[in-house]
């Protein structure tokens, strides 16, 4: 395995009176895909927001590119190279499909954003036709793939995709599973969180299986897939 | 026919001066959805640094207005970062705050002023003169400088990158943050510039009409009903109805009388409301779903 | 709860949560004594300072009263000016042409301002928060630009003068301690009329500050009370500008500038929510007034950093800051340990646990296939901005019928639940009561009509006790269950122990089933639940079972979204899947949990092979997924 891009040790996260996460140790290497699966409520987004510092680390380690990370704020990860493509997509409902992405490079200067738009533009075709549309007025698929792009617009060194597949139709679900394929090739490690294993796993190499927000399985996606589909998890 | 250009001139005129005055409002609210019920002492604030450095100190009339955008902005920076950013999601609140921190601009002027309004000479002389309509020199630069402020605000949120950011952290400010933006950098900064076109505009406006300390009721009055006649947090409406507000009271005041312009403005707003609760231009409803 | 409860305790408990208060009418009773005993005090001292400052004093604090009537219902009201002035015109008018009959005056005063809101607050009060204030703001300039123009009737810009003062037989109210004893009378009436408006619905307005749509959902109708606190305010702002012109003897639109409202705002914000409070700001503000009288720029000053700093840093103003002092005081003084907060927090005891975890002794219902069909949805569907939420989702019930909605995250089941309820308005489709067409309506409208629902999130009165919680809903219901039955809830629920604890101390599971238990003690024709069982640990999941078979049993059709495949399959007879807003599958648990559609909606597009697999793959417990409750939102579209 390449060198460890993120590692978490012992992550726990609390919401009021109730433990989202339990001790979670988990690894994510240069260049790397991983896959985070779970049924809903099992963890998958706290894990995801807690990488980000979107909430709080109740308890626990984070260590991302060789630096303490877990009581950093979010704009500061952000600049570190972390992008989160949210659960629920969360795209700029008010800005056009362009300034979206455009928003995605803020940490930027200018040259390099331009430069990573008209990349993105290349590569999402879908986008470029429409790229002075309101955000907001898209369909779910179409979100997904602003939303992803957003994230990329920095080209960070791991992106956290949560949940991409949700309420998407099959069609939508191919275009984004190749916008991460993507995302792959340009050496960037992946951290997804997905309920929909099959299309996760299909990307992956290695996987995590959360229940009830602690781990009960790691291992690489053959043993994953295994698990998800026949022991205890829909 | 020369009194019907007179008064339309007339009110494109005091449409942009009241275009201009709106505007810092209108984009406090259209960012930080914020209401500033502190902008017209702002404004007054603005004035009376202008009329200090000119008439007091004694140095140029430009030199004024630019200490009264900085002094303006700073103390917007200031109060944003310190007291609004903490409150910020609770809108009550804000309104509360914004209030007081209007009586104290209207009380400090008090103080360092007295109550006495100011003879604020400065600013441009002379007239145009076209046929039979006359136009003020200052006038002419009140609409110059509307305009500029105007487009230099639409290009600032349009197509810069920090306007971007800060459209973004009005939809979405979690999500903004998580792009490596940071809201207690860029409100402040958008308060500031707000604040600042307050205290331009009474920089630049009070030499015309007055300076004392409580005139900012006025121009606070205006913004609101710029605001609420063109929807919302929507720019392009609020200059839309400055405009129209100028004009309105133009034509009315020539030929209807004077003290009926702003009964019939401000009842039209009443019933628009009913009617078209989004504003003239707005499409974000008013209304609770 | 053992089940062999005493059944003289099970009264007392019921009994308990329907003590009503008998100091509903305490207060104004109070107030309408010292009224009386106002006419028999002998006469105040003739002390100048007296004499300006009572009056001045007491306008102040019912102009703030009607800031603070408002600020109840979560409404920030400019509008002390303009309804003073109409209070004070009419007595301009009245005086000096009818009579200036004290008793009349006071009463054209209160009943004119109230009139005159009945139609603003028509308009005004569909506005949301801030612009209700900025439209209130300019409805006071208006008021003054009407006075201005009406140089006729109202003086116009010079005013009214030589008003002649209130009288009541042979008593002129126009100086020295006869006009600060009628002020105090008038005060004593404006503050009669707060306290009853303010205690008679003090359920609802509490409700509408805390959780407003919870209380819609229970059937309260938010405008209605609104409009109440609304009207009844204006006629308290009317007593405020009584007594000024009748202290000043003249009227002139000056008096009603729409910026002295900011004062009004001051004085409610710096005393704080408690009934005391608008008499304590109006108090500090007549006395800063007073010190600075030759130097108003500093009290204006102090003012506008009061108003900061208490927003900052004591919200529940003055009068919260001493009632906090003296909590802590009496804590401290009464009790060295630790204080009771603790014990609140403490999770439910294992002897709760064991008695209710019970699943598996209930059978699941008989799918109801007869009967009258209660809640008929047909092609229901939503879209926000390019997304479609629900596309298209029909469904029937029948009495004592109960649905399962399942399907992966983002399947638009909260939304469904949202349009039926009446939180939000369908783009499309018919949904049907009983033959009657609600389509659109508001929640209040949906509740009052019997359909019930509750929240994925805690959603209670987290101020109030669980007892107030209790007041509240059966309050706003049209329906209620028996003593008996609230009883049996209780139970079952554990909330029997915990009665008088704030609700937002609870443990998270106790809130949770407490937001079950208020919707089905309205005793629905129709249940919608959405996800009860998130966020519930694995050992209270049993009283799900419990309530949703209780309300089952007598007669309420209930739909039921969940994630725990566990539960839904012990009780629910039928389920419905959907994926991406549209209907899946539709059956029994057993044919639709090992349809392949089903699976891939789930678990995406299978390979061939893994396809071959599906059929085997799925046992009973296959499904079984605890949940540990994440802040996840249903919702694919925030806002």
């Amino acid at each position: 395995m390449a060198e460890s891009l993120l590692t978490i040790e012992g992550l726990c996260v609390r919401y009021g009176g109730i433990e989202a996460v339990r001790s979670l140790d988990m690894e994510v290497a240069t260049g790397e895909t991983v896959v985070i699966v779970g049924a809903n409520g099992a963890g998958k987004s706290s894990v995801m927001n807690a990488v980000m510092g979107m909430v709080p680390t109740a308890e626990g380690r984070m260590t991302f590119d060789g630096r303490e990370v877990t009581s950093m704020s979010t704009a500061d990860r952000a600049k570190l190279g972390i992008r989160i493509s949210p659960e629920g997509r969360r795209v700029f409902a008010n800005l056009t499909i362009e300034e979206n992405i455009l928003a995605g490079g803020y940490t930027m200067g200018a040259k390099d954003r331009e430069a990573s738009v008209a990349w993105l533009f290349d590569t999402f075709p879908l986008l470029s036709k429409r790229r002075t549309a309101r955000a907001g007025t898209l369909s779910g698929g179409q979100q997904q793939l602003v939303a992803i792009a957003r994230a990329l617009t920095a080209r960070p060194k791991l992106l956290l995709l949560d949940e991409p597949f949700l309420g998407l139709s099959p069609v939508a679900i191919g275009d984004t599973s190749a916008a991460i394929s993507v995302v792959q090739a340009q050496g960037m490690a992946v951290l997804i969180s997905e309920q929909m294993a099959r299309p996760a796993l299909k990307l992956a190499s290695r996987g995590y299986v959360l229940r009830a927000g602690a781990l009960r399985r790691s291992g690489d996606v053959a043993e994953i897939r295994e698990l998800a589909l026949s022991e205890d998890y829909l | 026919m020369g009194e019907f250009i007179q008064t339309t001139i007339g009110g494109l005129t005091l449409g942009a001066q009241y275009a201009l005055m709106a505007l810092g409002f209108s984009l406090a609210f259209g960012i930080l959805r914020v209401i500033n019920f502190a902008h017209g002492a702002f404004y007054v604030v603005g004035g009376y640094l202008a009329y200090w450095i000119t008439n007091e100190v004694g140095l140029p009339y430009v030199l004024g207005v630019i200490v009264a955008v900085l002094g303006t902005a700073a103390i917007g920076y200031v109060f944003e970062l310190f007291v609004i950013e903490r409150r910020i999601d609770d809108h009550l609140a804000t309104i509360v705050m914004t209030l007081g921190a209007s009586l104290i601009g209207g009380a400090a002027m008090l103080s360092l002023f007295g109550a006495q309004a100011a003879q604020f000479e400065g600013g441009l002389t002379g007239t145009f003169r076209f046929g039979g309509v006359f136009v003020p020199h200052a006038r002419v630069m009140i609409i110059a400088v509307a305009g500029l402020a105007i487009a230099a605000v639409y290009l600032l949120l349009y197509k810069t990158q920090v306007g971007n950011a800060l459209r973004a952290l009005t939809d979405d400010r979690e999500m903004a943050v998580a792009m490596g933006m940071r809201p207690k950098v860029l409100f402040p900064m958008a308060f500031a510039i707000a604040t600042g076109l307050a205290g331009l505009t009474g920089a630049l406006v009070t030499p015309q009409f007055s300076l004392a300390p409580f005139v900012g009721e006025h121009v606070l009055m205006i913004s609101f009903l710029a605001v609420i006649l063109g929807g919302l947090g929507s720019l392009p409406g609020a200059v839309i109805a400055s405009v129209l507000v100028g004009l309105v009271e133009a034509f009315v005041g020539t030929y209807v009388g004077g003290s009926w312009a702003p009964l019939i403005l401000f009842t039209g707003i009443l019933v628009l409301l009913v009617a078209r609760p989004s504003g003239l231009l707005g499409h974000r409803t008013i209304i609770d779903a | 709860m053992p089940k062999n409860l005493a059944p003289s305790t099970t009264s007392t408990t019921s009994s308990a949560v329907r003590r009503r208060s008998r100091h509903v009418l305490l207060l104004p009773g109070i107030t309408l004594l010292l009224v009386a005993l106002g006419f028999f005090v002998p006469k105040l001292t003739a002390d100048p300072f007296l004499i300006s400052f009572v009056p001045t004093v007491l306008i102040t604090m019912l102009a703030s009263m009607h800031v603070w009537l408002l600020l109840r219902v979560n409404l920030l009201s400019f509008a002390s000016p303009p309804f003073m002035a109409v209070g004070g015109y009419v007595l301009a008018l009245v005086a000096t042409n009818v009579t200036s009959n004290a008793i009349v005056l006071i009463v054209a005063c209160v009943v004119v301002p109230a009139m005159l809101a009945i139609p603003l607050g028509l308009v005004l009060l569909r506005l949301r928060g801030t612009y209700f204030a900025l439209v209130t703001f300019v409805l006071a300039q208006v008021v003054v630009l009407i006075v201005v123009i009406a140089e006729g009737p109202l003086g116009g810009s010079s005013g009214l003068s030589g008003i002649p003062p209130a009288t009541l037989g042979a008593t002129q109210f126009a100086a020295g301690g006869d006009l600060v004893r009628f002020s105090v009378i008038v005060a004593l009436v404006g503050m009669a009329l707060a306290a009853t408006v303010s205690i008679v619905w003090r359920r609802h307005f509490a409700a509408i500050e805390e959780n407003e749509p919870l209380a819609a959902s229970l059937g309260l109708q938010p405008w209605r009370y609104k409009t109440y606190a609304f009207v009844s305010a204006a006629g308290v702002a009317g007593l405020a500008g009584l007594i000024l012109i009748n202290q000043l003897g003249n009227a002139h639109p000056d008096s009603f500038g729409p910026l002295s409202a900011v004062n009004h705002v001051a004085a409610s914000v710096i005393g704080g929510p408690s009934f005391l409070g608008p008499a304590v700001g109006a108090l500090i503000l007549a006395w800063l007034v007073h010190v600075f009288a030759s130097q108003a720029q500093y009290s204006q000053l102090l003012l506008g950093a009061a108003l900061i700093l208490v927003t900052l840093f004591a919200k529940r103003g003055l009068t919260g800051l001493v009632v906090d002092a003296a909590k802590f005081l009496a804590r401290a003084v009464s009790r060295p340990g630790p204080p009771d907060t603790g014990a609140r927090a403490e999770p439910r005891s294992a002897e709760g646990d064991t008695t209710t975890q019970v699943p598996n002794t209930l059978t699941r219902r008989e799918s109801v296939t007869t009967g009258e069909v209660v809640l008929s949805v047909d092609a229901l569907a939503k879209r926000f901005g390019g997304v479609a939420a629900v596309d298209g989702v029909s469904l029937e019930l029948r009495k004592g019928d109960i649905l399962g909605v399942i399907g992966p995250n983002g399947a638009g089941k909260t939304t469904l639940i949202n349009m039926i309820s009446g939180a939000m308005v369908p783009s499309g489709g018919r949904v049907t009561l009983s033959g009657k067409a609600l389509t659109g309506s508001s929640p209040q409208t949906m509740s009052r009509h019997g359909i019930a629902r509750s929240y994925q999130q805690t959603s209670v009165f987290s101020g109030a006790t669980v007892r107030e919680n209790l007041r509240r809903a059966e309050a706003f219901s049209k329906r209620w269950v028996s003593d008996e039955e609230l009883d049996e809830l209780l139970r079952e629920t554990g909330l029997d122990a915990r009665l008088d604890d704030i609700a937002g101390d609870l443990p998270y599971g106790l809130q949770k089933l407490l937001g079950l238990l208020l919707p089905l003690a309205t005793r629905p024709a129709v249940l919608l639940l959405d996800e009860p069982a998130a966020g519930l640990e694995v050992s209270e999941r049993g009283r799900i079972d419990q309530l949703v078979e209780w309300a089952a049993e007598r007669g309420s059709a209930v739909l039921l979204v969940e994630h725990d495949m566990d539960l839904v399959r012990r009780i629910c007879p039928r389920l419905l899947v959907m994926d991406t807003g549209k209907e899946l599958a539709h059956g029994t648990p057993e044919v639709v949990l090992t349809n392949p559609d089903v699976i891939t909606a789930y678990l995406g597009v299978a390979d061939d092979e893994e396809l071959a697999d599906i059929a085997d793959l799925v046992e009973p417990s296959v499904l079984a997924e605890p949940e540990a409750g994440t802040h996840r939102e249903e919702e694919i579209h925030r806002g």
